[in-house]
């Protein structure tokens, strides 16, 4: 463990979190962020704008980008594949028919009228959309799971195909009941899609802090088991690692944790592929350090990600799912490179 | 693969990058921060998230209450400077809030809702607007008279709007039927039906749609039912903004009398789109032209 | 002490395994010999824990397989060869995974534990190595770091499969050497696979013969090292010098005569 770099870390990831409140649409000078944090804004406006908007923003981006990061690491060393990544396992599409779904039920955009539905919409669909687009990410992986265990005998490689196989039935799914919609309802989940951290206020940062928190200690306890499976799966049995138990542990917990993500963020891709990478290469390969580095980096990288979302376009917002993407795939070449020479 | 991509790029270049990352970060939102809005004391403030809004609120002389607007608000011209708060995708919430309008004029199929709802709930008055038929227009006068307290003035361009509108209708609708194919989008071909706003627009003038869907407003369609149909008339809106390309090319098929004859109309598709009193303007020269092919038929029969 | 009694397995109702009986006293060394495909692997998998063995497998009176994994581990250690090394671990990290059975969730590695750690380390000779990367080790050193492993994770019996196969000579008898004094100072039963009866003869205090799923003989290696036996396990013709005072039980295998050869595996197969 290379502790001074961790150090490091913890203090960069303060001082992100603290640097992501000066940035925003709304302009608070920095005496007046002073007096939020101190004692109370010089106006009530501006408490709603720093205490309802901006700080569950960052908070989010902070837990976003932590959950993304070691829901990603864990899941590689688990199936002992860089490759590996909840969003490869489906849950983006998952996520996506359960909003496309949710969309179509409680907005009224069905063209069919009939009194369930219209009881539907009834719900608010502030909740409505990130509760099926969960219950959707959440199915896309169990079935993807089961698939690769019933008919592939659990090799990691099958269980990524199936999750590609899968992601696209499901986004056939999705795009069919888009289809049949009213022309609005694709834009909106489109849009939701892109990813975007806008949504976020103070009851979902205390919904993904517990999340986030209890994934991170129960991910970080298991960090010796994961290691033994590193080295295969007979390894880890001989060491007194019950393999298929832990596997199905880590996938379900790193299944729960991005479900939450996605279905209140939409699609952010990349980070679990590409924060577990820099963090092995900065501060190690064993899961223990390698989670408390995706924590950090994961979050601190999403934290500043969002300020460039909120601010690289003036008077308008880019879908932060967009910035991660290119980023991610620029990266995931020059890594590819790299291990070409 | 995966066995060797465990150092993916040195320490140096991540080093640069975030250097370089923030940055810009620190440059950009300087800049952002000296594009400070214009605020006006004592009167009514109201945010309108959608062209037609802003448009009818121009036409109501009530212009100066407008502090924000989205990104694409473009007429009248004027329109084209005020401070924008967000797009068709998602609005700004930060700055709404800090703006502290007393209303905001919201319209239900083009705004997202949940950024809508979060802004009431810190207390934001949002009123929605979602014209549907034609005659709504004149009703969002009307209500957007009430909340300028301009109730007169609306009262007058609403009758005017639906009076012109029933002048129009009763001129052209029970006139002979012409069949048309009006096309919406090129590829995938589709076309308007059911109570889609166009379609209201063609019934106005006394058109046949070829096609008729009752369930769908915007069907996606194949060549050959076009083809098969032999429409009299094809309408291609076009918008100033985007390219001749992007319409259908239909010269490739003569055999359609609308080719034959040359009755492939372009109207202006800002116009023809938009709920406000221009539309009618659009619906009248689209009649005359239907109605100039109408002669047509009719006397080389 | 470790049990067999009548193990079988099998694959698609095919053999792998039938019958094969023995038992181990501590502080013994069991070297498995048999060609390949003679059921060697199958057969320490299943002592290992790691193949279904229903009542077969005995240790210190009790069935393998009601052990609970921990429990197993802390009794069992096994050196496999593994391809899996995604992410380069250290020498150090894969030896200090051998401590996994003896800890708790939230325990540190005490400094006890970091003593056993440089021990089995200096054991094997690696002691140098210990913060290279594993994957740049060779194949020798890999195998050493393995049963580095294996003695951190102070198990009672260990498995072996073909434990001198990447070594050189020195190593070879280095490694035997070291299993033997352990299994004596430390009263541990090893089981292992060899290819070399040589060896085997030299540092098995008892060997089992496989042949086609099935005990061709077991006891003292000069009981089971006998041209007849040997000649059959392995289909090739062999002299056997009985062990003297200047050395031990040797084995010369002798070249296949042609006909012999196209008799076994048939004309295309030689193509």
């Amino acid at each position: 463990m290379k502790t001074p770099m961790v150090w490091f870390f913890i203090a960069l990831a303060l001082l992100s979190v603290f640097g992501g409140l000066f940035f925003g649409a709304a302009e608070l000078s920095v005496e007046e962020i002073y007096h939020c944090v101190t004692r109370h804004c010089s106006q009530s406006v501006n408490e709603i704008i720093f205490w309802q908007v901006r700080v569950p923003r960052v908070a989010v981006g902070f837990l976003v980008g932590a959950g993304l990061a070691v829901a990603g690491a864990t899941l590689q060393n688990v199936y002992h594949n860089g490759l590996a990544d909840p969003y490869l396992f489906g849950v983006v599409s998952g996520a996506g028919l359960g909003a496309s779904i949710a969309t179509l039920l409680f907005t009224g955009s069905a063209t069919v009228e009939s009194e369930i539905l219209s009881g539907l919409a009834s719900i608010p669909f502030s909740i409505a959309l990130p509760l099926s687009a969960f219950l959707g990410a959440f199915f896309a992986v169990i079935i993807v799971q089961i698939l690769a265990s019933k008919l592939f005998g659990n090799r990691t490689e099958q269980l990524l195909l199936a999750g590609v196989a899968v992601s696209f039935m499901l986004s056939a799914l999705s795009h069919f009941i888009l289809f049949s919609a009213e022309p609005f309802a694709a834009n909106k989940v489109i849009f939701w899609l892109l990813g975007s951290l806008a949504r976020a206020e103070m009851w979902f940062v205390w919904i993904m802090l517990p999340v986030v928190s209890i994934s991170v200690v129960v991910l970080w306890l298991f960090g010796r088991h994961m290691d033994a499976m590193l080295l295969g799966d007979e390894s880890a049995k001989a060491l007194g690692v019950r393999v298929n138990l832990m596997r199905m542990g880590v996938l379900i917990i790193c299944a729960a944790l991005t479900s939450c993500i996605v279905a209140y963020c939409g699609g952010i891709g990349f980070v679990g592929l590409m924060i577990p990478h820099i963090v092995r290469n900065w501060l190690g390969v064993t899961t223990r350090i390698l989670i408390l580095g995706c924590v950090l980096v994961g979050g601190v990288f999403l934290v500043w990600i969002d300020v460039l979302a909120r601010v690289l376009v003036e008077n308008q917002e880019i879908p932060i799912g967009i910035i991660t993407s290119a980023i991610g795939s620029v990266f995931f070449l020059l890594a590819l490179n790299k291990v070409r020479r | 693969m995966s066995s060797t991509i465990s150092y993916p790029m040195s320490t140096k270049t991540h080093t640069r990058f975030i250097i370089g990352l923030i940055f810009y970060v620190f440059f950009s939102s300087a800049w952002a921060l000296a594009q400070t809005p214009k605020q006006q004391a004592g009167q009514l403030k109201l945010i309108a998230l959608s062209p037609h809004l802003v448009e009818l609120l121009y036409e109501l002389g009530a212009q100066e209450h407008i502090i924000a607007t989205t990104t694409s608000s473009d007429y009248p011209d004027d329109a084209r400077h005020i401070l924008t708060v967000g797009d068709h995708s998602r609005l700004q919430i930060e700055k709404i809030i800090q703006l502290q309008p007393d209303i905001i004029l919201a319209w239900k199929s083009g705004n997202p809702l949940d950024d809508l709802s979060r802004l009431e709930s810190y207390g934001l008055r949002v009123e929605y607007f979602d014209p549907k038929v034609l005659s709504d227009v004149a009703a969002d006068i009307r209500r957007l008279g009430e909340l300028v307290e301009k109730s007169p003035l609306a009262e007058i361009l609403a009758n005017q709007f639906l009076q012109r509108l029933t002048q129009i209708t009763s001129r052209y609708s029970k006139r002979q039927a012409v069949s048309v194919f009006f096309e919406i989008w090129p590829s995938p071909l589709q076309t308007v039906s059911g109570g889609s706003w166009p379609q209201q627009q063609l019934q106005a003038c006394g058109a046949d749609n070829i096609i008729q869907n009752s369930t769908e407003d915007y069907p996606s369609i194949s060549i050959e039912q076009v083809l098969t149909n032999q429409p009299q008339v094809i309408i291609q809106p076009r918008s100033e903004r985007a390219p001749a390309s992007a319409i259908f090319d239909w010269t490739t098929y003569p055999f359609i009398p609308a080719v034959k004859h040359h009755f492939i109309l372009h109207p202006n598709a800002d116009k023809m789109y938009r709920m406000t009193r221009r539309v009618l303007d659009e619906i009248d020269s689209l009649c005359q032209s239907i109605d100039q092919a109408r002669q047509f038929y009719l006397s080389s029969k | 002490m470790l049990d067999v009694k009548h193990a079988a397995f099998q694959i698609n109702n095919k053999h792998i395994l039938k019958d094969v009986s023995f038992n181990l006293p501590t502080g013994q060394i069991l070297g498995v010999l048999g060609a390949n495909g003679a059921g060697k692997t199958t057969l320490l998998k299943m002592i290992a824990g790691q193949r279904a063995s229903k009542d077969m497998i005995y240790w210190h009176g009790r069935p393998i397989e009601s052990l609970s994994h921990n429990e197993k581990a802390k009794q069992i250690a096994v050196v496999n060869q593994f391809n899996h090394n995604v992410f380069s671990l250290d020498l150090e990290q894969i030896i200090s995974m051998g401590l996994l059975p003896h800890q708790r969730l939230f325990s540190r590695v005490s400094a006890q534990q970091k003593h056993t750690i440089a021990d089995a380390l200096a054991k094997v000779g690696l002691l140098a190595q210990r913060k290279q990367a594993f994957h740049t080790l060779s194949g020798g050193e890999q195998q050493r770091g393995l049963l580095a492993r294996a003695l951190v994770q102070r198990a009672h019996l260990i498995v072996l499969d073909e434990p001198i196969n990447h070594l050189d000579v020195f190593y070879q008898h280095q490694i035997l050497h070291l299993l033997k004094q352990l299994a004596t100072a430390r009263g541990l039963c090893v089981v292992m696979s060899l290819h070399d009866v040589n060896l085997a003869a030299n540092y098995c205090d008892t060997l089992c013969l496989l042949n086609e799923g099935q005990m061709l003989a077991q006891g003292a290696p000069q009981d089971v090292l006998t041209e007849t036996l040997l000649q059959s396990a392995f289909k090739t013709p062999c002299k056997v010098f009985p062990a003297s005072q200047q050395h031990a039980l040797r084995v010369e295998f002798l070249p296949h005569s042609a006909p012999h050869i196209d008799a076994q595996f048939g004309q295309d197969n030689l193509i």
